[in-house]
């Protein structure tokens, strides 16, 4: 059936947008429960210690304090990553950052339990801590955890394809660079809470994450307890970024004391606490090595990464194959070698942030290859247009690419900014750049070996003509319940308003993996649209026999069901599923969407495969004031395809925030630590987010290539819209002032260094 | 969110109840807007008994401007300072520093003492407790040892305040008052003699005793202007603020005061460059030599973001660029 669209395509008002504007929406932390106590963990003030004995009795007698827990309690090891199960909910045997959680009190009031975590007596045999991660590599006296097999390794990687040897022999020109992009951290507004409660021997956990389903599982292993004893409920969530996409110590430590306790405990950060959580992007060293013929096109690339992983796994060793395998596209690279390493570091540990594992990559290699355009003398945008991956291709490493708008968005980005009549023709102190990107739309695999779909949803319609969509998505503010409502409302034929989405609780929503690796649009998206496709097939087959007519004559449309242009063969949507009712039982749908087998042929062929990718190229202006070295960015023309934009407004806000996060890492954000360990920066003061100020104009320019397999042809939006903003802002102070910058942020002081540098002969 | 800690507040209604009532509670602060010292609370820097809040105290609100000058009431928001159209047009250096303070909320509820009485800053220092406690503790808090310069037996807390350099560049006085014996005490000097080059004790306020306004002179064709360096174009201190005040009579510069901030741990009078200006006719290259010597007196050490030689380097070029437009700009 062939019809426009009624919704998609069409600004529509998030479901959520009112509680939000008016306050009236709870977050966990708003949340208050009967007897509620308040918990507080205590943290390790060195960065690599052994535990040699604690002491809790003078905290648990002081008045007020209704429990105390530390390791001992739960000494249960667990890890978002099978292969990397390395953390305890609290320390059992050794501490490995400042900051590492201890043990967690539960009192009547905060003030008590502040007081009772400095009551706590922790004797600590002080080890010898490692902060570089090149240390890491080598050094065997030192060991973060016991595991390693050579020094500080978690993880190496080593991957080729094709004739690396023969593509870097039949290159007109090898050009060999070294990068560094500093660590960067989610900053979220909301800091993690989680509030839980032990009730006739079952938990009931409301916490800000963005996994329920991965965080229920892994509740039960710590716990010791069987799942369905266990219920976790993600209220309104205030932003996440990949910082609350694992299990984290405060939600174990919050059912822990809950437990001892016999009453609700409820834990929030302080915004310190939020910094020291982290598990944002890895700081990483990267060498890139690349083969071009004299026109451009690329022969061989070689690439290297060293991963300062700080103190656990978290996501890390996807990171690691992340760095690699995200190279591949979106240029045709005929033949790719990749050696990796992430390495354990006596720092809050790093995991995923928004872009996840292609961030720092992408802006290394994508100002190489401007450097090795201005080498051959060719022009930046046609050394990417003549490399661009075609759609229906497969990258060297075997991904799968099906729809690809990336030339599309080079074209319309550069002529955003008149990229041919001004690039190189600018006033000295001012130039524009590009850069291209491209990221998966959600894993092809999940995240524990499985069978099952991804992403699941039930879809009920009762007889008021309400519709309502139940999925495990955790909306963490990107809007995923819009999208749910949309989706189904599309689908059904009634208006996104009368569609109610009851999401992240997993007592009574099927399962989806989590909002990250940008997977929820494309996966819980096509689940919704099979639901949906149900409970309309239902509705039209009870009216079809009502009405006499045959399904393919009916249509829904404006909460009307029947034959179009006869008003007297048709019902109100409510009336219609009232007679579908009338069939027996309610009237329901479910979907469920399961990727595609795409993995690779070779060991780590897991990591980088997924059913569809975006495409994007954005154009950075910039001025540089080349007194000061200050560099402000005057306008980012930013091209994203993300299939099909379902709701125009939410797909520009996703790519508007992700270049506001990608411009912040770039000039201002530096997750950095002091030579002792102590985070140098853990407040919102001091990080420097951009603020509204610091943000150009921004032009959001969605290119849509229909994806074949996304929910009307949807894929992801919000995630490699990241990837290209960094190094088109880097590119573009080269055009303004003939330096370039191989480390990440871009300080005033390192601006005005490479001028100095220049200028000598 | 870190906790508050527990004080009692106290809301006098008159200067003189709010003074003793610091004279009878000696661990009392006063408070205005509280955007510094709330924040410090959190941290365990300080723990006062009692918090006396002033902004009841009507004497405290209030602006005068007449020919002989102005009176600026300590309680002054810093939204009313640099939103008065009579300050922007005449001590222009004053509503341009009071609109680079953080952000608009926050110049909404900072009062004007409250800056000028602003802590001194330290990366060693404004820190929560907890890290306090890992790092080991500070010359200025609760150690004895400086984490910046090691050895030193002296704080090097850096001055932060924004307002303090304009107000100094225009020739502010301060007026303080106390309460000695059941009666009220004034004082009144100089703005740039309020301040004492150590971190920890960063002025000569007495306990107990409490900053109530500003008088400055008046402003007889006075041309000024505020810079401000710093990594976002909103909320963060200085890394280095110069303010300029000066008259331009038969094409010679008069009066010249050139007032560098966030250098040191507390102003510095550009006496230098001062002295190249005055009397002089300005050329651009004039300015820039003046520039030159912006930062003789000046001590930047480690202790914020960026360099100390690049905030040196900052000062001299904001100093040149500042004086330029000066300058040029038409007659005030």
């Amino acid at each position: 059936m062939s019809r426009e669209f009624q919704w998609i395509g069409k600004p529509v008002l998030r479901i959520d947008g009112v509680a939000k504007v008016t306050g009236a929406a709870m977050y966990t932390d708003d949340m208050r429960l009967p007897g509620m106590l308040v918990g507080k963990i205590l943290r390790s003030p060195h960065p690599h210690a052994r535990i040699r004995r604690i002491d809790t009795s003078r905290a648990e007698a002081l008045a007020g304090v209704k429990a105390v827990v530390t390791g001992q309690d739960a000494p249960v090891r667990y890890g978002i990553l099978a292969v990397a199960e390395d953390e305890y909910p609290l320390a059992v045997d050794k501490v490995r950052f400042v900051g590492d959680e201890v043990a967690a009190v539960a009192a009547l009031d905060e003030a008590t339990a502040v007081r009772a975590l400095s009551l706590i007596e922790v004797d600590y045999e002080v080890l010898p801590a490692i902060f570089d991660p090149h240390e890491a590599l080598i050094r065997d006296d030192v060991k973060i955890h016991e595991e390693t097999r050579k020094a500080n390794i978690e993880r190496k990687v080593s991957l080729s394809f094709g004739d690396v040897e023969a593509g870097f022999s039949a290159a007109d020109h090898v050009r060999e660079d070294t990068f560094f992009k500093a660590a960067a951290t989610h900053a979220p507004i909301e800091p993690h809470s989680a509030l839980a409660q032990y009730q006739d021997g079952k938990f009931t956990l409301w916490s800000s994450t963005q996994v329920p389903h991965l965080l229920h599982r892994t509740l039960a292993k710590v716990l010791q307890m069987p799942a369905e004893q266990i219920r976790v409920i993600k209220p309104f969530l205030g932003g996440g970024f990949g910082g609350k996409g694992e299990a984290l110590p405060l939600e174990f430590a919050a059912c822990l004391l809950a437990r001892k306790a016999g009453r609700p405990v409820k834990i929030t950060h302080t915004r310190a606490e939020v910094f020291l959580t982290h598990r944002g992007r890895h700081p990483m060293h990267m060498k890139l090595k690349t083969g071009v013929k004299k026109d451009g096109s690329i022969t061989a690339l070689q690439f290297e990464s060293l991963l300062d992983g700080g103190a656990y796994g978290s996501y890390g060793v996807v990171t690691l194959y992340y760095s690699g395998q995200l190279l591949t596209g979106p240029y045709v690279i005929p033949a790719f070698r990749f050696d990796g390493a992430r390495v354990y570091t006596n720092k809050p540990p790093c995991g995923a942030q928004r872009g996840h594992g292609g961030v720092q990559p992408r802006y290394a290699f994508e100002v190489h290859l401007d450097r090795i355009a201005t080498d051959l003398g060719i022009d930046p945008l046609a050394m990417r247009l003549k490399n661009a991956v075609e759609p229906n291709t497969r990258t060297v490493n075997e991904l799968r690419i099906t729809s690809c708008g990336f030339k599309e968005c080079l074209e319309r980005s550069s002529r955003a900014v008149s990229w041919t009549e001004r690039r190189g023709k600018l006033p000295r102190g001012r130039g524009i750049g590009i850069a291209g990107g491209f990221y998966i739309s959600g894993a092809g695999v999940a995240i524990y070996f499985n069978p099952m779909a991804h992403s699941s949803v039930r879809i009920e319609a009762d007889r008021s003509g309400r519709v309502t969509v139940f999925c495990g998505a955790s909306d963490i503010g990107q809007g995923s319940d819009t999208m749910l409502a949309l989706v189904a409302a599309e689908t059904i034929g009634i208006p996104p308003e009368s569609v109610r989405v009851v999401s992240a609780d997993t007592d009574t929503t099927p399962v989806d993996l989590g909002s990250y690796s940008s997977r929820v649009t494309f996966m819980a998206g096509n689940a919704c649209h099979a639901a949906a496709k149900e409970v309309r097939n239902r509705v039209l087959s009870a009216v079809a026999e009502a009405l006499d007519v045959p399904v393919d004559r009916l249509e829904i449309c404006d909460r009307v069901v029947g034959v179009p242009d006869n008003e007297r063969k048709s019902f109100t949507f409510a009336e219609a599923v009232a007679l579908a009712e009338s069939r027996g039982g309610p009237v329901c749908g479910s979907g469920g969407y399961t990727p595609p087998n795409l993995v690779g042929s070779y060991k780590g062929g897991g990591v980088g495969p997924s059913p569809a990718y975006s495409f994007g190229a954005y154009a950075a202006e910039v001025e540089v004031d080349e007194e000061t070295g200050s560099v402000k960015v005057l306008r980012l023309a930013a091209a994203h395809d993300l299939g099909r934009a379902l709701n125009p407004p939410a797909a520009e806000g996703q790519v508007e925030g992700a270049t506001v996060n990608g411009l912040g890492e770039t000039l201002l954000e530096n997750h950095a630590f002091l030579d002792t360990g102590q985070h140098a920066s853990p407040s919102l003061l001091e990080y420097k987010v951009p603020t509204a100020l610091d943000v150009p104009e921004i032009e959001a320019i969605l290119v849509e290539s229909i994806d074949p397999e996304g929910p009307y042809g949807a894929k992801e939006c919000g995630e490699g819209s990241l990837h290209p903003s960094i190094p088109a802002i880097v590119n573009a102070v080269y055009d303004a002032v003939g330096v370039w910058i191989h480390e990440l942020p871009i300080t005033p002081e390192a601006v005005l260094k490479a001028l100095r540098k220049k200028e000598k002969p | 969110m870190m906790a508050l800690p527990a004080f009692r507040l106290m809301k006098p209604v008159s200067l003189t109840e709010a003074l003793s009532t610091l004279a009878e509670n000696p661990g009392a602060l006063p408070v205005a807007g509280g955007t510094d010292l709330l924040v410090s609370m959190k941290q365990g820097l300080f723990n006062p008994t009692h918090l006396v809040d002033l902004k009841g105290v009507p004497d405290l609100q209030r602006i005068d401007i007449s020919e002989h000058g102005v009176w600026l009431g300590a309680c002054l928001r810093l939204s009313e300072l640099r939103d008065h159209s009579e300050i922007r047009r005449r001590y222009t250096a004053l509503s341009e520093a009071a609109n680079l303070v953080a952000s608009p909320p926050l110049q909404n509820r900072g009062t004007l003492g409250g800056n000028i009485c602003l802590d001194t800053r330290c990366w060693y220092y404004n820190q929560s407790a907890f890290w306090r406690h890992s790092l080991g503790y500070c010359l200025k808090r609760e150690g004895n040892i400086c984490r910046v310069v090691p050895g030193s037996k002296r704080c090097y807390a850096t001055f932060s305040s924004d307002t303090v350099p304009a107000l100094i560049a225009l020739g502010a006085r301060v007026k303080l008052a106390g309460w000695h014996e059941g009666a009220l005490t004034e004082r009144e000097f100089p703005l740039e003699d309020f301040f004492v080059e150590d971190g920890i004790r960063r002025n000569v306020l007495r306990p107990g005793e409490v900053l109530v306004g500003l008088r400055l002179p008046p402003a007889q064709a006075i041309r000024s202007g505020y810079r401000k360096y710093r990594q976002r174009a909103s909320i963060d201190y200085p890394l280095v603020s110069i303010a300029v005040a000066l008259r331009i009579a038969e094409g010679k510069l008069e009066n010249v005061r050139v007032v560098v901030g966030a250098l040191a741990s507390a102003p510095v009078l550009a006496v230098e460059t001062m002295a190249v200006l005055e009397g002089s006719r300005p050329t651009p290259d004039l300015l820039g030599r003046a520039a030159e010597f912006v930062t003789k007196r000046t001590r930047p050490v480690k202790n914020q973001a960026s360099s100390p030689a690049h905030r040196r380097h900052m000062a001299r070029v904001l100093c040149r660029r500042l004086l330029e437009q000066i300058v040029m700009a038409p007659g005030a």
